[in-house]
């Protein structure tokens, strides 16, 4: 029997090598597609409108405290784990991926003022109290032996407002009335820096220079200290006072600071006299800040019952969260691992949302993941045109705080034109009047 | 207890000192204050910046010849507290008398502390980060963590199980026995195999013929003596081993081993012919060759064995395609007995020009059965139908007929003299001579007239071919100088014009151009009209139901547009479409203002142009392009910058 074959030829169709690769025809000289950019344009924006529509960023509600969350804090190494303190005194540490609450210590009598965790093995953590107490606890024992004793208690002349752990360090400072270093397990402070009678609300260690701490007193001013000196080395007020304060972890000179006259002001600690950028859209005093670990990016916690996230050198906020039921936020946090948001609320509430609104979590495939490349890019690319600005930008608030930026745009407007009028009357003309908000903060400046 | 009682002591002792020496009180408070302010007019001391304040102060604490010595290791930070205690003493002694100083001036010191602490902690600061913050802050992608990973995933943070020691001691060793055992075995087989492989690749790669008779005749050789052996032990059995030793033989012949291909040729053609042209050419050349010469030896064998049959049969391969038309011409001859057979047969003279006529006449003789068709269908309007497009017999007579044709002919000789070219035929040859081109065509034309006559195509039929003809081709003979043209053919022309005109016209009776034009333009004012807006909402401000037409107060709910002018406006056969302007059209989706990082136009639409998607780029090229800005591990902590890490490296 004759059966017919088709047979190639290999020479036509494989490369001339050992392995008997097959050839891959492509043309080097493919002529332009002349419908390309209307292509990418359209993709672009139906991918900024899929954003908005999957932008469901609130993820869980974390509940069991019986007043305001007044302070968050992250553990350094472990992603998943989160200490909050309440204002009845309660502190409770929670695991982020189940969920749960480890434990749950009355650590304080009156509010918690400040939480921080060992910054050297992540085994210790420290509460400071209105009760005027320094309590040093481990995290071993709280949460397996679920013993609810500290590990160690100071009792201290006044009250301690804040807490923070010097960078890869155990020693921590605390303000109050004064700044003091301790190290773990002493009665007294290694050192301690009087800096007048004002209270000193806040303070943060640097997270990459170990000596440098920056504060807020409530004269309005913000103080510069380095450890190995005596005095504080730079201080600077402003009009309105700074109620918090984060560093950004990625760049060893800059912090942002939360601003009781609505907005966000980060400062470069070498050139203090002006704030660097200011951050912009709340409409009420702004109570907390915290930096993503990446640096990239902070989110601050508003009055008026929001939080906003920026992006570090942006003067509007990236996204604006809220919940019907969230009151004013007292607090807020950025995880670890830099995917999340928490914010505990006067309500009693601690609320994780994802940090990008829009964002599939879970495994991806790598097709998924090139697919999100993609469009994240073209939105990056395309987002100046009109409609997919529009799109992008476009959040709906609650009426009262619609109404208040409103109102608030109105009372701006009005002054720049009265600063404008009076400049005028002066000789001056727009250009030379001009003053950047950055440029009025300060005290000794130009009237606001 | 006992402590207490020895405090008690000292209080009585200083109780006792103060009673008896009355004055002492003040002297002690004094010393005691004093004391608390040694170490602020220490290091008043080192106040470099000349203040009336200042000096004043130094001058009544008695340091002010002290500060000489002092300056020049007084700027150095870290000496300056030793500095400081070891002037303590020697100021001590000069303090117990003298008054406080003002606390203006210790704030001045630390101010001036702060500062010089404050330029050194900027300059520290700088030198260290700024180059790495500027870096990350351009940098295309940022991976985190920067530096190796020190946190622990989300999940991991339970310690595992730890071992001890021993146990751990354990595990490693009966590991890396097992592993070496495992190690050496498997080194062995593999030597093994590859041994007997080399040699097996050996063996085969033997290309000696000499070696290969050697072996063939060793093979041979065994089996003759077996054979040998077998016919004096079983003669059956040695029968049976030679039919089977023929079996093979003939098995290996019949394979495709002896038929007698060239090895060398094979090889050739494998590697060269496909790399080398010259090598393909000369390959390809052999094989023609072989082909033809087995051809050959094909034909002749057949003319042989047919050697009787009939000559024509013979013939029949070797007529070309004019042998073939002229057999056809012939027939047709000798059939139908009419005058397209001689026209055919002309086709020897000139190929193409007769293939034209032959052409021509065959389509004229299709249109005339197409026409006696259409007649025989269709019984009364036919004759009518069928004039369409001899209408003009009605008005024309006979003789005027034949004039015009006559003078067509002119006309059409003379075109093709101009043009070169025949009828509907457009093309140019590439050896054009007109000259010689015209006269041609004149004979052409003849013959084209000849034989469509001959045919016996009417002169209608002919007419209507004419105006079948292209209508451009109509305006190109209009273009023609007309003072060649005499003045009665003129007069022709024009009623030749009109009939074309309404040919064309009737041909494209059913397009108007001009009303379509006019219908878009109404489309697009349409279109681009402000239109009225209608608040109302359906279910409101009105009963509704069967009857009920509340027209009226429907109307208070439309908002009115305003007129708008158009650029266009009556302006006939043009459009200003006023969506297309830079506000309404595609200026709407384009950016109207150079975004923040771009100065330039250029760059910013170099940006946009840079196609993304994997329609235009590469898979690679598309993620390289697409790599996202920031790129975390969920479940995975950053940390801060680690400076030891990064600075003690």
């Amino acid at each position: 029997m004759k059966i017919k074959v088709i047979s190639r030829n290999p020479n036509t169709y494989q490369r001339e090598t050992v392995d008997k690769r097959n050839k891959i025809v492509r043309n080097f000289n493919t002529p332009a597609d002349p419908f390309r950019a209307q292509t990418e344009y359209t993709r672009a924006l139906n991918a900024t409108k899929l954003e908005r529509v999957f932008a469901k960023p609130f993820v869980a509600s974390l509940d069991g405290h019986v007043d305001g969350v007044q302070v968050l804090a992250k553990h350094p190494n472990r992603p998943s784990t989160v200490f909050s303190g309440a204002r009845d005194g309660q502190v409770k540490i929670w695991n982020l991926a189940s969920r749960e609450c480890q434990a749950t210590l009355d650590a304080h009598r009156g509010l918690v003022n400040d939480i921080s965790v060992d910054n050297n093995n992540g085994e210790n953590f420290v509460t400071v109290g209105q009760d005027a107490q320094l309590k040093y606890w481990k995290i071993s024992s709280v949460v397996e032996s679920q013993q609810k004793t500290p590990a160690h208690s100071i009792a201290i002349d006044g009250i301690v407002y804040g807490v923070s752990h010097l960078s890869f360090s155990s020693d921590f400072v605390t303000c109050g009335e004064d700044i003091s270093v301790w190290k773990p397990f002493r009665e007294t402070p290694l050192r301690s820096y009087n800096l007048g009678t004002d209270t000193i609300h806040a303070c943060r260690a640097n997270p990459i220079e170990e000596n440098v701490i920056v504060g807020c007193r409530s004269d309005r001013s913000i103080f510069v200290l380095d450890t190995r000196q005596d005095v504080p080395l730079k201080k600077v007020t402003m009009k309105m006072r700074p109620n918090k304060v984060s560093w950004n972890p990625m760049e060893a000179y800059s912090f942002t600071v939360a601003s009781e006259d609505f907005s966000l002001y980060t400062f470069d600690m070498r050139y203090m006299e002006h704030p660097v950028q200011s951050h912009q859209g709340f409409t009420s005093a702004v109570l907390d800040v915290d930096y993503s670990p990446t640096g990239q990016e902070f989110v601050a916690a508003g009055y008026d019952r929001s939080i906003r996230l920026f992006k570090a050198r942006d003067m509007t906020s990236r996204d604006v969260y809220y919940t019907k039921r969230m009151a004013s936020v007292l607090s807020v946090l950025w995880s670890a691992d830099s995917k999340f948001v928490l914010s505990g609320s006067n309500e009693m509430n601690i609320r994780v949302w994802k940090a990008n609104a829009a964002e599939k979590l879970g495994p991806l495939t790598k097709r998924e993941k090139q697919a999100f490349a993609y469009n994240e890019k073209l939105r990056e690319t395309y987002k100046n045109h009109p409609d997919v600005r529009r799109i992008a930008k476009h959040r709906n608030v609650p009426r009262h705080i619609f109404t208040a930026a409103k109102e608030h745009k109105l009372i701006r407007d009005a002054r720049a034109r009265r600063d404008l009028r009076r400049a005028k009357a002066q000789g001056l003309d727009e250009e030379e009047s001009y003053l950047p908000q950055t440029q009025k903060v300060m005290l000794g400046d130009a009237e606001m | 207890m006992s402590d207490d009682s020895d405090i008690d002591d000292v209080a009585h002792k200083k109780l006792l000192q103060s009673i008896q020496t009355p004055g002492s009180v003040k002297n002690n408070r004094l010393k005691k204050l004093t004391k608390t302010k040694i170490d602020a007019s220490s290091l008043l001391s080192h106040i470099t910046v000349s203040r009336p304040s200042t000096n004043k102060a130094k001058q009544s604490l008695g340091i002010g010849d002290l500060e000489v010595t002092e300056t020049p290791t007084g700027q150095k930070g870290k000496k300056r507290k030793s500095e400081a205690s070891g002037s303590e003493k020697s100021a001590r002694k000069k303090l117990k008398s003298k008054t406080l100083i003002p606390l203006k001036d210790v704030e001045a010191r630390k101010e001036i502390e702060g500062k010089i602490a404050f330029t050194d902690l900027k300059k520290e600061v700088t030198q260290n980060w700024t180059e790495l913050v500027q870096s990350n802050r351009i940098s295309d992608q940022l991976i985190f963590p920067l530096t190796k990973p020190d946190g622990v995933m989300w999940g991991d943070e339970k310690t595992e199980p730890v071992l001890t020691e021993k146990e751990m001691e354990v595990m490693k060793a009966t590991d890396i026995k097992m592993a070496k055992e495992r190690l050496s075995q498997m080194q062995r087989m593999r030597a093994i195999v590859g041994i007997q492989e080399a040699k097996n690749r050996y063996m085969k790669k033997i290309k000696s013929k000499g070696y290969h008779r050697i072996l063939k005749r060793e093979k041979r050789k065994q089996l003759l003596k077996e054979f040998d052996d077998l016919v004096t032990r079983d003669p059956s059995a040695a029968h049976e081993k030679l039919a089977e030793m023929d079996l093979q033989r003939i098995m290996e012949r019949g394979s495709l081993k002896h038929r007698g291909q060239n090895q060398k040729f094979k090889q050739m053609l494998e590697k060269h012919a496909s790399r080398n042209p010259e090598v393909k050419k000369l390959l390809d050349e052999h094989l023609r060759m072989g082909r033809e010469l087995k051809a050959k030896v094909i034909s002749s064998a057949d003319a042989d064995s047919n050697a009787e049959a009939p000559n024509e049969s013979v013939q029949k391969k070797k007529k070309s395609i004019h042998d073939l038309l002229k057999d056809a011409a012939q027939e047709a001859d000798e059939e139908s007995k009419k005058q397209i057979g001689a026209a055919l047969v002309d086709s020897f003279l000139d190929d193409s020009e007769a293939q034209k006529i032959t052409l021509a006449q065959m389509r004229a003789k299709k249109r005339q059965e197409a026409a006696a068709l259409k007649s025989i269908s269709a019984i009364t309007g036919t004759s009518r139908e069928e004039n369409l497009f001899d209408a003009d017999e009605t008005w024309q007579t006979d003789e005027e007929k034949k004039e015009r044709n006559k003078k067509k002919k002119v006309l059409k000789a003379k075109e093709k003299a101009r043009k070169g070219t025949v009828g509907k035929v457009s093309y140019v040859d590439k050896d054009y001579n007109p000259k010689l081109e015209a006269r041609k065509a004149e004979t052409f034309e003849d013959k084209v007239e000849k034989a469509v006559q001959a045919a016996g195509v009417h002169a209608a039929e002919e007419r209507q071919k004419e105006i079948e003809l292209d209508p451009s081709k109509f305006l190109e003979l209009n273009n023609n100088d007309l003072t060649q043209v005499s003045s009665d053919f003129v007069e022709k022309m024009d009623q030749f014009d009109e009939e074309a005109s309404k040919v064309i016209n009737e041909a494209f009776k059913d397009d108007d151009v001009i009303a379509d034009f006019e219908a878009q333009k109404e489309g697009v004012k349409e279109k681009e009209r402000v239109k009225d807006i209608d608040l109302n909402l359906a279910g409101w401000g009105s009963w509704v139901g069967p009857g009920m037409t509340e027209k009226k107060r429907r109307r208070n709910f439309v908002v009115k547009a305003k007129e708008k002018k158009r650029k266009d406006g009556e302006r006939n056969g043009l459009i200003i479409a006023e969506s297309m302007t830079a506000k309404e059209g595609i200026g709407k989706i384009q950016p109207r203002s150079l975004p923040f990082p771009y100065s330039r136009v250029e760059d910013y639409e170099a940006v946009l142009k840079q196609p993304l998607g994997l329609e235009w780029n590469m898979e690679k090229m598309r993620d390289e392009l697409c790599k996202p800005a920031v790129v975390v591990e969920a479940g995975r902590a950053i940390r801060p910058i680690n400076k030891k890490h990064l600075l003690g490296e």
